[in-house]
């Protein structure tokens, strides 16, 4: 049973749609042991699809839209030039505080890299800055935003492994955090430096900041309602989901009036749509995953990989190679579906927590979307800016060592990754 | 062929958005219910699962027609014959696991109709619920085998 | 920093198909040589009442049919939730399950909505003996009528209400107090009887919501109040003992037909697993009752169960479709006796 999974991998590679790809290897697999179970194709499929906290993936794609249409990124945009517009490094660090912010609206990398790229990259462009530095640093910001809660790909993890969404979303705020700090001491590096990115605004006045202020408020209340939320544990992840839809329509249709009521119409479609691919594949990936259990290969995974397999180093090593490469071809949601199966039982063997496990192929699956061939996140800022990908290559290693610097830190420093999920609910004891 | 096309895919696409509307609706009814009206609406939860799984399947059969779901694509520049190849392979990947899809989500739906198993909170067959599977499924099949023939 | 041994205690309550376990994927048994192996699938966790009765009765039938059936369990729902698993015993493409009697398996065996009818049990003896009895094997017998071999009952427990607020003697005691329960109109109509409010909580979220307070109090068994940990954002557990849920084996008719000879001896191990089940959790529960006593919880032992059987009996009404009145008389007479 277990040349599945290799069937599984030649098949998506050879361009089958990842879902049916899924859907197909375990029909597969039934039909050659026992093929009365068939009727588990369908039955699995439907309760992979039936979960409550899926519900939160159309939520938060919804808010992100209403967001990006209603204006909520331009105000954003302005503030963050505001507040470190004027630092060495200039409109560099307006892009990553920028997307930083974005981050914590939207539970997607590419809503991020377009809404900001297509402000960001040909304002930067007028400055003077190469579009090929602009596009990919726009492109590595975005891969914040899988991160900084809320988080599509935390969700899928967090159903799959049956840990709660609440503690992977509080688990996810340091590392986001360190991602966007670390690019920004590299772009203040470089505006110190160089003339790339040196370009900068004057320092705000107190109005400036204050009426800069009153505008982004609005914007900057939905993550703290969503997150104060989550963590004080008043809503789940679904309900927060919904609270950020009903606030972003109010925020876009009536305060800022960006947003008209007749586009709401392709909001909801293409919202409908895109949560149509991603749960349709987390359906079929639970048909694989019931296989999986059915025929106990996790297990038969752990035995192949033998002594590796208890020590969690160098299993968190060779998990990390292993979703490294597979991230270069793979998109997030794919992988997410299909390595948390066959990941989670070795990591927890080894006694890896799964919260902590979470994080890890969160950040490393997102580093995949800035790697080259499939690096979904430069194709959308490459289209903006109107370069092929392989041009930004020089500017893109350094950005992308820094997010694999971060990625070694949360692999290899268990204790600081689940400190805040652990001791969270605690702050907000009753007593 | 090209108006049947369009039926299917607008039938489709209504039943998606309404089915994603309900189901936005009903969640922040729920919420609405427990935080400020302090009680609950009992049969919220299992209303907007179900909604949400015709959101999804429906959402499927638009993704089928408009090669939406997400798949890797190396083989761009790959020569003729593996383009073809690839082409033909994921022809007969999709439609096999289409037609075991539609076959045997019908059975599951007779089955829980001969069961009589219902949903705990609604008024409503469980049987109902699977209907989604095989309606969507043999949707899907139409625009796959459409692709077989253009 | 290093990667600790500590393991997350959890346990699903076996109540409704989202509460399941996470933690601790049971590693099936190497089949060996059996003629027959049989996959036995449940919702919970390694220290939930099912797995217990699992493990158990894993050994039992080595041991009755000298290794000639083997069974083979898969906890943590990982071949899907009751919901998913009542329906693969019925179509035969799961050989065995053990549910809780009153959530999914009720809304295919209606009848089994007897044991969400509140108060009408008096205590454990009063359920072993019309579980035990004809009563218990009528009711495997509709589970019978319904496609698929009722093979007895383990225990997920007498369920008790525990509360942030105070005291639970009478039920006036309830009045104003939001309580989560499994979402269903027989848990709606149980405590709106009673002046509470019914509030349903998704289980993995429900040791936060008690923490912050979002619901005042919920409803278990004593084996989940304790492996839960909800003793710890609880002031008051009330031995309430409500309801009491079994946990019906089931089996599909395709593994009988399969069974053959062997139908006999496992039967016979599930009901020896029936007491050992019985005695292992009362000892279990004893304990349990010591270790939150000494966490500071105030347990109350005396409660008025005739005044909250007279304030629920317009509950029945509402499962009055499914659960024939004739059925809870039996029930009720005997507490007579
Ligand atoms: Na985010
Ligand atoms: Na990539």
């Amino acid at each position: 049973m277990i040349w599945l999974i290799p069937l599984l991998f030649v098949l998506i590679l050879l361009r089958v749609p990842i879902a049916f790809a899924l859907g197909f290897v375990s029909l597969l697999g039934i039909l050659l042991t026992d093929p009365g179970l068939l009727v588990n194709i369908p039955r699995q499929l439907f309760s992979g699809i039936e979960s409550f906290t899926l519900i939160a993936v159309p939520l938060f794609i919804l808010a992100g839209e209403i967001m990006t249409k209603g204006g909520m990124s331009k105000r954003l945009i302005q503030f963050a030039q505001m507040t470190v517009g004027f630092l060495p490094g200039g409109m560099a660090l307006v892009i990553i505080v920028a997307s930083m912010f974005f981050s914590a609206l939207t539970g997607t990398a590419i809503a991020a890299a377009a809404a900001i790229g297509g402000m960001m990259i040909p304002a930067m462009k007028e400055q003077g800055y190469d579009p090929r530095f602009s596009a990919s640093l726009v492109a590595t910001s975005s891969t914040i935003g899988p991160i900084i809660p809320p988080s599509i790909v935390l969700i899928l993890y967090g159903v799959i492994a049956g840990v709660s969404i609440s503690d992977l979303f509080v688990a996810g705020v340091l590392p986001g955090v360190l991602m966007g700090l670390g690019l920004l001491i590299y772009c203040v590096y470089l505006g110190i430096k160089n003339k790339e990115g040196r370009m900068r605004n004057s320092l705000p006045s107190i109005r400036e900041l204050i009426v800069g202020f009153k505008d982004a408020i609005l914007a900057l209340m939905m993550p703290v309602i969503i997150l104060g939320g989550i963590i004080s544990g008043a809503f789940t992840a679904t309900e927060s989901g919904v609270i950020a839809v009903a606030y972003a329509l109010i925020i876009a249709l009536f305060v800022y009036r960006d947003l008209h009521w007749k586009q709401l119409y392709s909001v909801f479609m293409d919202a409908g749509r895109t949560t149509a691919t991603i749960v349709f594949l987390i359906g079929n990936a639970s048909i694989f995953i019931w296989l999986l259990s059915y025929h106990n290969l996790p297990q038969q995974l752990v035995d192949i990989l033998g002594p590796v397999a208890d020590n969690p180093y160098l299993l968190l090593l060779v998990i990390n190679i292993v979703l490294l490469i597979a991230g270069t071809f793979i998109d997030t949601i794919s992988a997410v579906s299909i390595f948390t199966p066959l990941f989670l039982p070795l990591a927890e063997q080894a006694n890896v927590d799964p919260i902590h496990f979470g994080i890890i192929l969160a950040v490393n699956l997102t580093i995949g979307m800035v790697t080259p061939p499939l690096g979904v996140a430069l194709f959308v800022t490459g289209r903006i800016a109107d370069i092929k990908v392989p041009a930004m290559f020089k500017y893109l290693l350094p950005q992308l060592a820094i997010l694999l610097l971060v990625l070694v830190f949360v692999t290899y420093l268990p204790d600081v990754m689940t400190y805040l999920p652990e001791n969270y609910e605690a702050w907000f004891d009753n007593g | 062929m090209v108006k049947v096309d369009q039926w299917i895919e607008r039938f489709s696409a209504l039943l998606m958005f309404v089915s994603l509307i309900v189901t936005v609706g009903v969640t922040l009814l729920q919420v609405i219910y427990r935080y400020v009206l302090n009680t609950s609406l009992v049969w919220g939860q299992e209303a907007v699962l179900i909604t949400f799984v015709y959101t999804v399947l429906f959402g499927a059969v638009i993704c089928v027609k408009h090669y939406d779901h997400l798949q890797v694509d190396l083989l761009e520049n790959a020569p003729g014959w593996v383009q073809r190849f690839s082409r033909l392979l994921e022809n007969i990947v999709t439609t096999a696991f289409i037609v075991v899809l539609l076959f045997y989500g019908g059975i599951l739906f007779l089955d829980n109709l001969a069961s009589g198993t219902t949903v705990a909170t609604l008024p409503v067959e469980q049987a109902y619920v699977y209907l989604a599977i095989p309606l969507s499924a043999v949707l899907m099949l139409y625009f796959q085998v459409r692709r077989w023939v253009t | 920093g290093g990667f600790d041994d500590e393991e997350a205690d959890n346990g699903g309550d076996g109540g409704d198909p989202a509460e399941e376990g996470d933690e601790d994927v049971d590693e099936p048994e190497d089949a060996g040589d059996a003629e027959v192996t049989l996959r036995l699938a449940h919702s919970a966790s390694e220290d939930h009442q099912y797995n217990i009765a699992a493990e158990h009765f894993q050994e039992e039938v080595a041991e009755q049919t000298d290794g000639d059936v083997a069974i083979e369990i898969h906890g943590n729902a990982t071949l899907g939730g009751e919901g998913e698993a009542i329906e693969q015993v019925l179509d035969g493409s799961l050989a065995m399950t053990t549910v809780a009697a009153d959530s999914n398996l009720a809304n295919t065996v209606s009848e089994m909505n007897l044991f969400g009818i509140p108060y009408i049990f008096e205590d454990e003896d009063h359920v072993y003996d019309m579980l035990d009895g004809d009563l218990g094997d009528d009711m495997l017998g509709m589970v019978g009528d319904n496609g698929m071999v009722g093979m007895g009952y383990w225990e997920v427990g007498m369920r008790h209400i525990t509360n942030s607020q105070q005291e639970i003697e009478s039920p006036e005691d309830m009045d104003g107090l939001s309580i989560r329960v499994q979402p269903s109109p027989v848990w709606e109509a149980h405590m709106n009887a009673l002046g509470a409010s019914p509030t349903p909580v998704d289980f993995d979220e429900l040791y936060s919501s008690l923490d912050q307070g979002v619901v005042d109090g919920q409803e278990n068994p004593l084996p989940t109040i304790d492996s839960m940990n909800f003793y710890e954002v609880q002031e008051y557990v009330s031995l309430t003992g409500h309801t009491y849920t079994p946990a019906v084996v089931l089996m599909s008719e395709d593994a009988q037909d399969e069974l053959g000879e062997h139908f006999e001896d496992v039967q016979a191990a599930v009901e020896a697993t029936t007491e050992f089940h019985r005695d292992e959790l009362s000892q279990m529960e004893d304990d349990v009752i010591e270790r939150i006593e000494d966490a500071g919880v105030t347990i109350t032992e005396e409660v008025d169960h005739e005044a909250f059987l007279e304030a629920t009996e317009d509950v029945r009404e509402e499962v009055s479709d499914d659960v024939p009145s004739e059925l809870v008389d039996r029930v009720l007479e005997h507490a007579d006796d």
